[in-house]
């Protein structure tokens, strides 16, 4: 394997497992590394004995589709029983909602126009996490707006100038690492045996430190008492609601990759 | 006053007139069903669709009862004629996964899918063609996670991978070249456009 990690695969839509399978270089996985169920369920089960479980290294959990996430994957109650799965050490990796930045040159730094960090699902998705996991360094992906110069020299960037000419507005992730261990998260830098022999990998892992986003601009003008109605449960969770009005931007933005034609033919 | 010889006629002619209706319209149905019939393709597609005025190709289409619909498809490259008339749109050379009214991700294909020693593909699909990078830089900062210190980093370790699979990084924990999202690649001049097809793997 080549960095040496076992992995087991949970995916709620077998024609997405086998698309990637077919057509996206998905290797083969032992049965028994391979879960076609909600993910809600799949830890549940773990997490109270039903079925038997090991503990993970690593939980990456990205769950982003179509403008929204799941929003019964964010709650205290899952964060919980996901915990119980990872080791003491463990990582877990969670792509949180996509937001809009567009970079402002003068300032080298980005505006959040669409969903701002302060956002209320934003908030609410880091409160919940750190209620569990108390360790959590939170960046995003978004490249810079590339100059003219740079991109005459720099291919790598082509996808991110792609991406701001549609509008200026580049689709961005939020990263949040996190730990149920009470040690600081540290990232060692990216070597080249990391990057595969990719120059997107290159891109990305190498320039992570800069892509760091500071909690405090997240819970910026939030009283600390106040953050407990930010702590997302199964009970209580207008984590969909904030998203709906993502979900018509996100899908407008996807229209703009890609020409009607493409979108009308499937 | 009216009586039954003289009763009016019009319940009968109406039903006569709605039969005449029908009859009317029955040689029109093959040109109904031809020309007015559902737009998209049929599930599960058999056969690739070629389009036939747009760069585009779909390799794959069918139902899900979670996004209505899976789909992947293909930006194919610009010809020849197009290159040289300057009439050459982005993207191109894409193969993209559809779920819904999302698109979740994609590769490069054709002339973008090369690692960055120039010595291949990044990849190949289940068919041997090549694929490379990812399209979108997004999905590859969760190999960060690797990169946190911690103790027995140099055991075995495991990973759960909980995704729409669209954006599994699947290079970053488990083997064979299996990237999903590339990204174009540097202008390497080392490996030859024209042997390209000579990289389909046996």
């Amino acid at each position: 394997m080549r960095h040496k990690i076992v992995t087991t695969i949970v995916e709620i839509d077998v024609n997405v497992y086998d698309a990637a399978k077919t057509y996206f270089g998905l290797p083969p996985h032992e049965a028994d590394k391979v879960h076609i169920k909600d993910g809600r369920s799949f830890v549940a089960r773990r997490a109270r004995g039903i079925e038997e479980t090991e503990l993970y290294d690593y939980v990456i959990h990205d769950l982003f589709s179509g403008g929204g996430v799941p929003a019964h994957m964010f709650t205290l109650e899952f964060w919980q029983d996901l915990e119980k799965l990872v080791k003491a050490d463990g990582i877990v990796a969670v792509v949180s909602l996509v937001t809009y930045f567009r970079l402002i040159p003068s300032h080298k730094s980005f505006q959040n126009i669409a969903a701002p960090l302060h956002s209320d699902s934003t908030r609410a998705v880091y409160i919940t996490l750190k209620k569990v996991f108390p360790q959590c360094r939170v960046y995003h992906d978004s490249m810079q707006e590339p100059d003219e110069e740079h991109l005459k020299n720099d291919f790598v960037n082509w996808v991110c100038y792609l991406l701001f000419s549609a509008r200026s507005r580049s689709p961005s992730s939020q990263i949040f690492f996190c730990t149920p261990s009470n040690t600081p998260i540290n990232f060692r830098p990216a070597v080249e045996a990391d990057f595969l022999d990719s120059f997107l990998r290159q891109q990305v892992l190498s320039t992570l430190p800069t892509r760091e986003i500071n909690p405090a601009l997240i819970l910026e003008g939030l009283q600390e008492s106040s953050h407990k109605n930010y702590i997302l449960t199964d009970k209580t969770n207008p984590l969909s609601d904030w998203q709906n009005k993502e979900a018509l931007h996100h899908w407008k933005l996807m229209r703009q990759v890609l020409p009607d034609v493409y979108w009308e033919t499937y | 006053m009216l009586d039954s010889k003289t009763k009016p006629a019009r319940a009968n002619s109406g039903t006569e007139g709605s039969n005449i209706l029908r009859f009317a319209v029955l040689p029109l149905l093959p040109y109904l069903f031809q020309n007015i019939q559902d737009p998209t393709l049929t599930k599960p597609l058999e056969v690739a669709f070629t389009h036939p005025q747009a760069p585009l190709r779909i390799l794959s289409s069918v139902k899900s009862p979670y996004s209505g619909v899976v789909v992947v498809g293909e930006v194919t490259p610009p010809t020849q004629a197009a290159i040289e008339a300057g009439n050459v749109t982005e993207p191109h050379s894409m193969r993209y996964l559809r779920a819904g009214h999302s698109l979740l991700g994609g590769v490069w294909t054709d002339d973008r899918v090369y690692r960055k020693d120039g010595s291949g593909p990044l990849g190949f699909d289940s068919n041997g063609v090549p694929i490379g990078d990812s399209v979108y830089g997004a999905f590859v900062t969760q190999e960060a996670a690797r990169f946190i210190q911690r103790k027995d980093s140099a055991k075995q370790q495991s990973a759960l991978m909980m995704y729409s699979l669209h954006s599994l990084c699947a290079t970053f924990l488990t083997d064979g070249p299996t990237q999903w999202f590339r990204h174009r690649y540097r202008d390497i001049g080392v490996y030859e456009t024209q042997n390209r097809n000579n990289d389909r793997r046996n």
